[in-house]
């Protein structure tokens, strides 16, 4: 049999793959087995359960049962733009402040989960200035940012490089 | 000097080793599934820098210039997982000492994942160097916390302690005596996940699995360990107990041992599945003293160059498709016979 990519050399590799139940087959050589990439690593990768999520929560449909479903719409991490809808999608959160945002809802799903929604564990040896500090620094570089890219709409070109100069300062004197 | 992998713990002819992985987010910062390449790039370079010189013989390396066979290196000695190795190709990275037991993954699916591994039941002291290392890293950087979830995580299956404490298991004799299924059953009501590391579904190939905890918020890291130990504990005597119980019928067990030991001693090509399967009856045979031309090292040898790329490893060459399992065979003897 010859390769069914080049048509010129021996076919020695079957490539067989099967998604939703269609099955592809290719009888490929060895050059074109290692050209097309099929030598590369095919890991089979295991469930993810942030996966489930979606699946498991819009399985419910009575608002008694899973009262934190409804009125999902409004729900979003002010920091990080999440909403609460993406979350229940993609089982992941956005940001730390997105623990805020959702805490009401992510009660529940936490005392579904892990039987509880209140850590008391290793804490954290964050000193409180630092943190404080940095998220102060933080809101600010936020707040320029918006305001950088509203000048740069309205073609304010020299104060929006003023500003960019500003967060570029602050973001040094931050950071190392 | 053998890497752990190579080596064998406390409780070697059940346990065969334990991860301890702890995972953390930077203050501040987004998680990873909602940075821009950029910002996941700045928040790899303030990881990297802050590890470099953080001692414990740690190595960065970072994903894009490791090559497959390498990546597929670490996925085989669970050291790094397949999606990190997949999906983060381009902006993760991971800081490796000599003996492999220490990796700090950068940028899965937290932005920072300690773990330690072991191998045997040694859960404690792998806890005490995944948090000391914890500890130290936490005094240059600032890691997401909030006083009533803990630790945050991108996954709230993750948060709160951000502890993940898994040991992995040999149940051969509990297999072939059907009573696998009782043990998985017992290990999920008790609150721990419990899978087949190799193969589709409970079953599992080479009869190799993995308990681990499922709550990690609300609980101590003591708790835990202490936790999954009782567990593992209970899950090791009834393994002997089972094994026990095939020893009365020895010479079937004999029988079906070394049919195993005589297939990987003469075959002349044999596919990664196979060997598997076999070297888990062997394996058995080795823990239970029945087969005598083995050692616990040549059998932890045969496990971990019959799979693909450290294959390819031990035998110093790029080697793909049919020839793979002919060069398996060879490898196999070789190691036997050393």
């Amino acid at each position: 049999m010859k390769c069914q990519n080049c048509g010129e050399n021996d076919a020695n590799f079957k490539f067989t793959e099967i998604i939703n139940g269609d099955k592809i087959e290719l009888l490929l050589c060895e050059n074109c087995y290692k050209k097309l990439g099929f030598d590369s690593i095919k890991i089979n990768l295991p469930i993810n359960l942030s996966n489930f999520f979606a699946d498991f929560f819009e399985s419910y449909e009575s608002i008694q049962h899973m009262p934190f479903l409804i009125n999902s719409n409004d729900l979003k991490c002010e920091i990080c733009n999440t909403t609460y809808d993406e979350f229940i999608k993609t089982g992941k959160l956005g940001c730390g402040n997105c623990y805020n945002a959702f805490s009401e809802k992510l009660d529940s799903i936490l005392k579904r989960i892990q039987n509880n929604n209140q850590h008391i564990g290793k804490k954290a040896e964050n000193t409180k200035e630092t943190i404080v500090e940095e998220k102060q620094e933080n809101e600010e570089i936020l707040k320029l940012k918006i305001e950088l890219k509203k000048l740069i709409k309205q073609e304010k070109y020299e104060e929006a490089a003023q500003i960019r100069d500003k967060i570029k300062k602050i973001e040094e004197s931050q950071g190392e | 000097m053998l890497n752990w992998y190579l080596q064998s713990g406390k409780e070697s002819d059940v346990v065969i080793s334990v991860r301890i992985r702890i995972a953390r987010n930077l203050l501040n910062n987004f998680f990873i599934n909602r940075c821009t390449t950029q910002e996941t790039q700045k928040i790899r370079e303030k990881i990297e820098k802050t590890i470099f010189n953080m001692g414990y013989g740690l190595k960065l390396k970072r994903l894009k210039d490791l090559n497959n066979i390498e990546k597929m290196s670490l996925i085989e000695k669970h050291i790094i997982s397949p999606e990190f190795a997949v999906d983060e190709a381009e902006t993760g990275s991971i800081f490796l000492n000599e003996e492999e037991n220490i990796c700090i993954m950068i940028n899965e699916e937290d932005h920072i994942r300690i773990q330690v591994l072991a191998s045997g039941f040694e859960l404690e002291n792998s806890l005490n160097l995944a948090l000391e290392i914890e500890e130290k890293i936490g005094q240059l950087l600032n890691y997401a916390y909030d006083e009533k979830y803990g630790f945050l995580t991108s996954c709230p299956t993750n948060v709160g302690t951000g502890l993940r404490a898994s040991v992995m298991v040999h149940l051969p004799a509990l297999t072939l005596t059907g009573n696998i299924v009782k043990v998985l059953d017992v290990v999920r009501s008790f609150g721990m996940n419990i899978r087949g590391i190799y193969g589709e579904g409970s079953k599992s190939q080479g009869n190799v699995y993995q308990i681990s905890n499922k709550q990690s918020l609300g609980i101590t890291e003591q708790e835990i360990i202490r936790n999954i130990k009782i567990i593992t504990e209970k899950i090791i005597e009834q393994e002997r107990i089972a094994r026990k119980l095939l020893a009365k019928k020895s010479i079937a067990l004999e029988d079906r041992v070394y049919r195993a030991y005589g297939l990987l001693v003469n075959c002349k090509k044999i596919s990664s599945e196979e060997a598997k399967i076999l070297l888990s009856e062997v394996k058995l045979g080795v823990d239970m003293g029945i087969i005598k031309e083995l050692t616990d090292l040549k059998v932890k040898k045969l496990e971990l160059y019959t799979k693909p790329a450290n294959l390819q490893i031990y035998a110093n060459e790029n080697i793909t498709g049919d020839y793979r399992d002919v060069k398996r065979a060879e490898i196999i003897k070789n190691i036997i016979n050393e």
